[in-house]
């Protein structure tokens, strides 16, 4: 058995050495598809190992569930469940003296043990220099906190003075100079807003008196990842959960994935189209590779080789060239993926950095999906090359045609031959044409989304103001999690802004939580819309919707209400709105509120009510989104004000004069800088994202559209090249029959221009039409794209397609031109 | 010679081979029964196109017949798939061509070994080296056979043919494209080889001097044995 692998290796091995120029195609073919392969897997995997470690840093933690005031037998009951990995602890120590020279946050003193420390905060930390502290007068201070504090260049080591409050007094707070132990990189606060927290030592923490059962919590990890509600539950029974003992589960953990379904489609297709047309380019060098070869091949048979052996063979080369080819296609791939990673994830927008992942299924995946391409690729000639019949073979003397009768009468003329030439073998010609045509229509495509997003009509339906301020204390993610609500505008900093040099316009939207009367003969339409909109399926009694009929009462500027009386038919009284008379209820359909005339509102915060009348509708989510089962209720500034004497501010816009931009963006930077709980939007860092977007975009799109059109490239040149090589004799036969060199010429060249005009109707129309195709559907995820035929990309394609056809077959006939008539009509291979 | 008509190692039986149909219906085999005995060297003339190289593709299963069967070394071959008929070729079959048919990227010891390498055997060393010397090829091992001239391409390819020691040896024209001179050579050695191994041959040859040198000669036009 050796021996027979060992001579149809040899003459795998051998057949491959002999067919350089096919070998180099091929290999080409292998090493881009794995290029373009491995680049997708890669972004794919960076992307979602940034994702899981932006959701790690912003939680601070990889634990997933916390059981606070967890007591000391707890703990030891914990540390021996079996369904339980890790257990960390940690509790306050005491909170940080904020003076005047720090600016505004809440900074609490921090234990943690040292399993929390390493198993399960660390990871959430980037760029951790130093270690946790040891002495007792050590600390480990996050990067943010040090900046807020006024230190920029932190050095291990340091002397800190710092005032704090130890355990729980808030009286009387302590000096004490610290010593830097370690500081890093925490990215829990963007989430959090300004609150982080100050790591302290051991026997630190103990002088405070404070415990894990008193003011701490223990953090859990279990073995199975997937069943956490399940888990806690039966925590609870095995540690015996007292009434003010919490199992939290961190945040990360609650959600379930559900768009990754359509990302992974998306990731799908393209794998599948890029292995496509590789698998179009090997396909045909094969196919042509074997056809040439089919003398050799009918001989080997004829001596004996098995059907199963030539199979082998031909397989044999492909995995050989797969060898070379996929290595090096993974190391392009791996050396362009530093630049191509962060460049797309940029996109993305990973507000804790971008993870360049070299996981090993990068790899693995795309090597495996270029060797299956490679194979299948070659699949089908090995099977041509098994079933060749010895006797046929030994008659073959270069192309043919299956045809059996041709209609006609001018096929004489070198055009007319040149026409029946492209068609002769059919298959090949399709799948030259196919493989051109991806290519070019994916540029195409790639083209006209880039110069489709136009940057001025983002930002027109985007950004409504030149800034847009807004306090995130206020959002309802914020207040979800129980944060308290901050009057970030407060009356100092309103005035520093109002002072923005070249300010025309200054805008601000209050909102207030209110209660509103539910009144089900007036109302049920809204809340049937209600419950089809937030999925809400059980029947929910006219108690419990009351129990929860509470929204926003916001506060606009009547400059609003003007623009909505000049683009809406329905006119709303200006002066009734400023006067607190009417109110506005935000939605998109009126018609859920025809028997609605007036509202009754009830401010619990102040305790405060009103009725008002309604007075027109502000759309759904104008300024503000969110809320409960009322409909959010625009009124004046004034009205507001009446009710609630200081409201809180959530946004502010602004608009400033032409060319002033840049210099109130700078202002406005120094007024909020990193300050986390007021967020900030503005024309001009938009336009300069998207543009960096739109920059992006080209280089990748345009780099896989070159790649794809580079493969119909060379699919187009190996066909024509190898096309007129094995016509030699044909070609020398007509040579001999009176055809000058230059009808000959001519012949070639007109099929290449054949090719070359084919490939242009079909994209012209099919791919045109395949453009827009796509374009209607990228318009659907970004409506402020305007189509855009990219004329001049389109031309200089071509341009290049049509000088290639035009070359190649031109260089092919010069190659031949060496023998003499005499030696080609001879020669028999 | 009694030996001979005792073992009977190559049988066709009413062979027929019919290419297109009606009204261009060609028969290139029309009814052949032909026996061929262990060692005995027969030799088929007939005009160009009167079937010869069809018969010869059929005796070596390369083709399948429209009709009839033929048996080599007591099998039938029309009853075997492609794959067992190659190894059945490779193993009962060895032929030698006009155009020699060398693989040109395996060297003249390769080639030689090619059949018995293929089937996973391990070559009879001192067969192939007794046969490479009577052929005259030790100093040419190692070369490719495109660096090789047509009398020494042709000696390879008996070789090659004899190095699985076959049940029979098929030569469609072996001197076809060789020169009057190297002609004589290349018979004598395929003579002189097939005779020391005991072999059987079959050659289609035009050539009357050469069909002489058989201990037989088949007549065939129009696709049937004239004589």
């Amino acid at each position: 058995m050796k021996q027979k692998n060992n001579i149809v290796k040899k003459l795998t091995r051998r057949t491959l050495v002999a067919n350089r120029p096919r070998n180099r195609t091929i290999i080409a073919a292998i090493v881009l598809t794995t290029l373009l392969l491995s680049s997708v897997f890669s972004v794919g995997m960076s992307y979602l190992e940034s994702v899981q470690a932006q959701q790690v840093r912003l939680m601070g933690t990889t634990a997933q569930v916390a059981v606070t005031h967890a007591t000391t037998e707890q703990v030891e009951k914990l540390q021996n469940l079996s369904y339980v990995q890790s257990v960390g602890l940690q509790h306050n120590v005491g909170a940080l003296k904020i003076t005047s020279d720090m600016k505004d946050m809440t900074i609490s003193l921090h234990w943690y043990d040292q399993t929390e420390w390493e198993t399960f905060r660390k990871p959430a930390y980037a760029n951790v220099m130093g270690n946790y502290p040891e002495q007792e007068n050590e600390i480990m201070v996050p990067l943010w906190i040090l900046q807020n504090m006024g230190i920029d260049n932190p050095q291990i080591g340091m002397e800190m003075p710092l005032a704090f409050y130890l355990g729980d007094e808030r009286g009387v707070s302590q000096t004490k100079t610290f010593v830097l132990s370690g500081y890093c990189t925490d990215y829990s606060h963007i989430r959090t807003g300004n609150i982080g927290s100050i790591l302290v030592s051991e026997t630190f923490a103990e002088q405070s008196g404070n415990t894990v059962e008193k003011d701490g919590a223990a953090s859990v990890t279990y073995n199975d990842s997937k069943n956490i509600d399940r888990y806690n539950e039966r925590l609870k029974q095995d540690l015996v959960i007292t009434e003010d003992q919490q199992v939290r589960t961190v945040p990360m953990y609650d959600a379930s994935g559900k768009s990754g379904f359509i990302t992974a489609l998306a990731f799908t297709a393209v794998i599948l189209f890029l292995m496509l047309t590789g698998y179009l380019l090997i396909y045909n060098v094969f196919y042509i590779s074997v056809s040439k070869d089919i003398r050799f091949y009918g001989l080997l048979k004829i001596v004996g080789t098995a059907p199963r052996q030539l199979r082998k063979m031909v397989i044999g080369q492909a995995l050989l060239l797969a060898a070379i080819g996929i290595p090096a296609g993974l190391a392009v791939g791996a050396a362009m993926s530093f630049a191509a990673v962060p460049m797309a994830l940029n996109m993305a927008n990973l507000e804790t950095g971008v993870i360049v992942s070299f996981h090993p299924a990068i790899f693995i995946g795309a090597a495996l999906f270029a060797l299956i391409t490679t194979v299948l690729g070659a699949a089908k000639s090995a099977r041509t090359a098994a079933k060749i019949s010895p006797v046929e073979a030994l008659r073959y003397t270069g192309a043919h045609s299956r045809r059996i009768r041709q209609h006609g009468t001018s096929g004489g003329s070198p055009l007319w031959m040149a026409w029946r030439n492209i068609f002769r073998d059919r298959k090949r010609t399709a799948i030259v044409l196919l493989s051109l045509f991806l290519g070019i229509t994916t540029f195409m495509v790639v083209t006209t989304l880039v110069s489709s997003m136009n940057t001025d009509h983002y930002i027109a339906s985007y950004v409504q103001n030149d800034f847009i301020l807004k306090n995130n204390t206020l959002e309802s993610i914020a207040t979800a999690y129980g944060k308290a609500e901050k009057q970030k505008f407060d009356a100092p900093l309103l005035a520093k802004l109002k002072n923005i040099s070249g300010i025309t316009n200054f805008h601000t939207t209050s909102i207030e939580k209110m209660c509103m009367t539910y009144d089900s003969a007036k109302l049920s339409k809204h809340i049937n819309w209600f419950c089809k909109k937030f999925n809400v399926e059980e029947e929910l009694t006219d108690q419990q919707i009351q129990d929860n009929f509470w929204g926003y009462l916001i506060g606009l500027d009547s400059s609003y209400i003007e623009a909505f009386n000049q683009t809406s038919d329905m006119t709303i009284d200006v002066d009734a709105f400023e006067d607190g008379d009417i109110a506005l209820i935000g939605t998109n359909d009126p018609e859920l509120y025809t028997d609605v005339t007036e509202m009754d509102i009830f401010i619990s915060s102040a305790g405060t009510s009103k009725q008002f009348a309604l007075g027109g509708f502000a759309p759904f989510g104008f300024q503000y989104a969110g809320g409960g089962m009322a409909p959010n209720i625009y009124v004046s500034e004034a009205a507001l004000q009446a009710l609630v004497s200081v409201p809180k501010i959530y946004k502010v816009n602004i608009d400033v004069e032409d060319g002033q931009e840049e210099q109130a963006l700078e202002e406005i930077k120094t007024l909020m800088d990193g300050d986390n709980e007021i967020s900030r939007t503005s024309k001009l860092e938009q336009q300069e994202a998207m543009m960096d977007v739109k920059l992006m975009l080209y280089i990748l799109g345009g780099g896989i559209a070159l790649v794809l059109a580079f493969i119909g490239v060379l699919n187009f040149t190996n066909v024509m090249v190898t096309g007129v090589m094995a016509r030699k004799r044909e070609l020398a036969m007509l040579e001999s029959v009176g055809m000058t060199k230059r009808q000959i010429r001519q012949m070639l060249i007109a099929e290449g221009v054949g090719y070359g005009v084919i490939s242009m109707l079909s994209i012209g129309t099919l791919g045109s039409a395949l453009t827009y195709g796509i374009f209607t559907l990228f318009r659907q995820q970004a409506d402020y794209a305007v189509f855009t035929f990219p004329i001049i990309q389109m031309l200089v394609a071509v341009t290049v397609v049509l000088i290639m056809c035009i070359v190649t077959p031109w260089l092919a006939y010069l190659f031949l031109h060496h023998d003499s008539l005499v030696e080609r009509l001879h020669k028999a291979e | 010679m009694l030996s001979k008509e005792s073992e009977i190692v190559l049988r066709a039986n009413g062979l027929m081979k019919y290419y297109g149909a009606e009204p261009n219906l060609v028969k290139a085999l029309d009814g052949i029964d032909l026996t061929v005995s262990k060692g005995e060297f027969v030799s088929v003339v007939g005009t160009s196109g009167s079937g010869k190289t069809t018969l010869l593709h059929m005796l070596g299963g390369l083709d399948a017949p429209t009709a009839g069967s033929v048996e080599v070394g007591g099998k039938e071959l029309s009853k075997m798939n492609d794959e067992a008929l190659a190894v059945f070729r490779r193993r009962n079959v060895g032929f030698i061509f006009q155009n020699y048919n060398l693989v040109p990227v395996l060297n003249v010891y390769e080639n030689i070994t090619l059949p018995v390498e293929l089937d996973g055997k391990t070559p009879d060393r001192a067969f192939i080296d007794e046969v490479i010397q009577m052929l005259g090829l030790t100093k040419k091992l190692q070369n490719l056979p495109n660096n090789l001239s047509g009398g020494q391409q042709q000696r390879v390819a008996i070789a090659r043919a004899l190095s699985a020691k076959p049940a029979v040896i098929l030569a469609d024209e072996p001197t076809g494209n060789l020169d009057s001179g190297t002609s004589r050579d290349v018979m004598a050695l395929l003579k002189s080889t097939s005779e020391k191994f005991n072999q059987t041959i079959v050659m289609i040859t035009h050539n009357q001097e050469i069909a002489r040198l058989a201990d037989r000669s088949i007549h065939i036009e129009d696709g049937r044995i004239v004589a």
